[in-house]
């Protein structure tokens, strides 16, 4: 592993993820947001307004960059060009974390647009780890691994997701991104339990939560599935397991996350004082 | 070689086509990753070409995209920047044969796209005799973020007239040449005359202003086109190329 900076990192309060509909409010300093995500790929613009609105949410939020093509979990060597662009904003804004998925996304020079699962196995965790300590070489700071929601799973996994992310962060020195609503989306889909995942999982690790919203549906046996669409608001369950995460690790930095049929600011300031009041009963002195 | 994700990879953009061996997944669970990904692309392609989508209708525009993303998914993992050949698959594509106009709309609206994310320029503006003197021996070329257009349609009135919650009828049906630029933090439009078009389509293969200048029939349209370049070059839609480097060596 090369050893990399790590990030100062993000408040320990509730943060929101951007979006153009609710510019005005960001921008005005609106609500309770202690920091704001972007989406690496939105702002990787060569100049123009999308750089100059960068700086100014920069000024105003610490930021939590967060990516979705780096595709960590390929087959093939990792993107360059795309490495390039990242690095440039983080020259740029100094975020005060990077965040990418335990996913993949393009292959064969395609990209698919979308984070697709990988198998738990030895092959994949020597890559991952291998892409991870890259990707925090060129990119100078340490990152958080995020944990997926899947729908399908690869036969020739052998290893449990928990323990495989947790044997990647041992092995590369990233950190790890726990997204609560992704935990239950996958719990629920491949019938586990989510209460078991999350109590195994290495909080110590975590430098930031994800919340979200997800949708319920059949699959064609008519069994439950769950969809994360993040196009709907954070589920009563995923609170549950949210406030009973924070009794165990304390206060972590906690996202509000919402990328379909974007609701009115008002409701995800919401979200985001609901979060606090959680994150508040737990303050360590 | 097959290797798992490149398997995984091919099934994702076939729809309807049957799941990886080596994925477990019963009730028909992978479908979901199919639709994802002509789904997630369908609309990144509706926000880029909201004007072509208006004008042929949701559930066209919906088919036409889905044949388009199948057939040339993203090679870039920027997704604004996805669709620089739609406008190419909409001139071919059948069934939307009787909107001849229809592609160069597709052009405008990628081009629009592609003005907004482009890199910025350092200017030299053309403010007074000295700065246009100097200016006679250089190169003029398009901003970074500009695309020169011409169209045999009138492709700017269609998509002004499709800016209005009711479309509005086209002014005057004619051919039409532009330049999409940006303008500051805004996209913003140039159109291009008869005399402007052919004026500026020299300029941009000239040696020089000068150069462009000098290939006017009539010497006194000269005084016409440099006011033309001024003003192009004002809005930010030319810009005036740098010096050649002189060569350290002999």
């Amino acid at each position: 592993m090369t050893a990399v900076a790590c990030p100062p990192g993000l408040p320990l309060s509730a943060g929101l993820g951007l979006h153009r509909e609710h510019l005005d409010e960001v921008l005005a300093g609106a609500g309770q947001v202690s920091f704001l995500e972007i989406h690496a790929e939105n702002f990787m613009s060569a100049g123009g307004p999308t750089l100059t609105l960068l700086d100014r949410l920069a000024a105003l939020y610490p930021i939590s960059l967060h990516g979705v093509a780096l595709s960590l979990g390929g087959e093939e060597p990792l993107d360059a060009g795309h490495l390039h662009r990242l690095r440039r904003i983080i020259d740029r804004i100094a975020p005060a974390s990077f965040s990418e998925h335990l996913a993949w996304s393009s292959h064969d020079g395609v990209y698919l647009n979308d984070l697709l699962p990988l198998a738990y196995d030895q092959a994949s965790l020597l890559r991952v780890v291998e892409h991870v300590d890259q990707a925090q070489s060129a990119l100078g700071m340490r990152l958080l691994l995020e944990n997926p929601a899947t729908y399908v799973s690869h036969r020739q996994s052998t290893w449990d997701e928990v323990d495989f992310l947790a044997e990647i962060a041992r092995r590369s020195g990233c950190g790890l991104l726990l997204d609560i609503n992704n935990v239950l989306v996958s719990s629920v889909n491949h019938g586990r339990d989510p209460r078991d995942y999350l109590q195994r999982f290495p909080l110590t690790l975590v430098g930031e939560i994800h919340l979200a919203g997800h949708e319920q549906d059949r699959d064609d046996e008519g069994q439950l599935l769950l969809v994360d669409t993040h196009g709907d608001a954070i589920a009563e369950p995923v609170w549950r397991l949210f406030a009973e995460t924070i009794a165990r690790s304390g206060p972590l930095p906690t996202l509000i996350e919402r990328d379909n049929d974007i609701p009115s600011f008002a409701e995800m300031a919401a979200e985001l004082t609901r979060a606090i009041s959680i994150l508040s009963q737990h303050q360590q002195d | 070689m097959r290797t798992p994700l490149k398997s995984f990879s091919i099934a994702v953009r076939t729809p309807d086509g049957v799941q990886p061996m080596f994925v477990s997944a019963a009730g028909g669970r992978f479908a979901i990753y199919q639709r994802n990904h002509v789904s997630s692309l369908v609309a990144a392609l509706a926000r880029t070409f909201p004007v072509v989508k208006r004008l042929v209708g949701d559930d066209f525009f919906a088919a036409m995209a889905a044949r388009f993303v199948l057939q040339a998914p993203p090679r870039s993992r920027i997704i604004a920047e996805y669709g620089g050949d739609f406008a190419a698959f909409v001139a071919a594509f059948e069934p939307a044969e009787t909107l001849p106009y229809l592609a160069d709309v597709a052009r405008l609206e990628h081009a629009r796209v592609a003005a907004f994310h482009a890199a910025d320029h350092e200017g030299f503006d053309l403010d007074g005799e000295g700065a246009i003197a100097a200016a006679l021996t250089r190169r003029i070329a398009l901003h970074p973020s500009a695309t020169l257009l011409a169209s045999p349609h009138p492709v700017l009135g269609l998509w002004q007239a499709n800016q209005r919650e009711t479309p509005g009828a086209v002014a005057r049906w004619a051919p039409e040449t532009l330049i999409i630029h940006r303008d500051g933090d805004a996209i913003a439009h140039s159109p291009l005359d008869d005399f402007a078009a052919e004026f500026v389509t020299t300029l941009l293969t000239a040696d020089s202003l000068e150069a462009a200048l000098l290939t006017l029939a009539e010497p006194e349209l000269a005084g016409a086109a440099l006011l033309l370049v001024v003003r192009l070059v004002r809005d930010g839609a030319l810009v005036v190329a740098p010096p050649d480097p002189t060569p350290e060596h002999f």
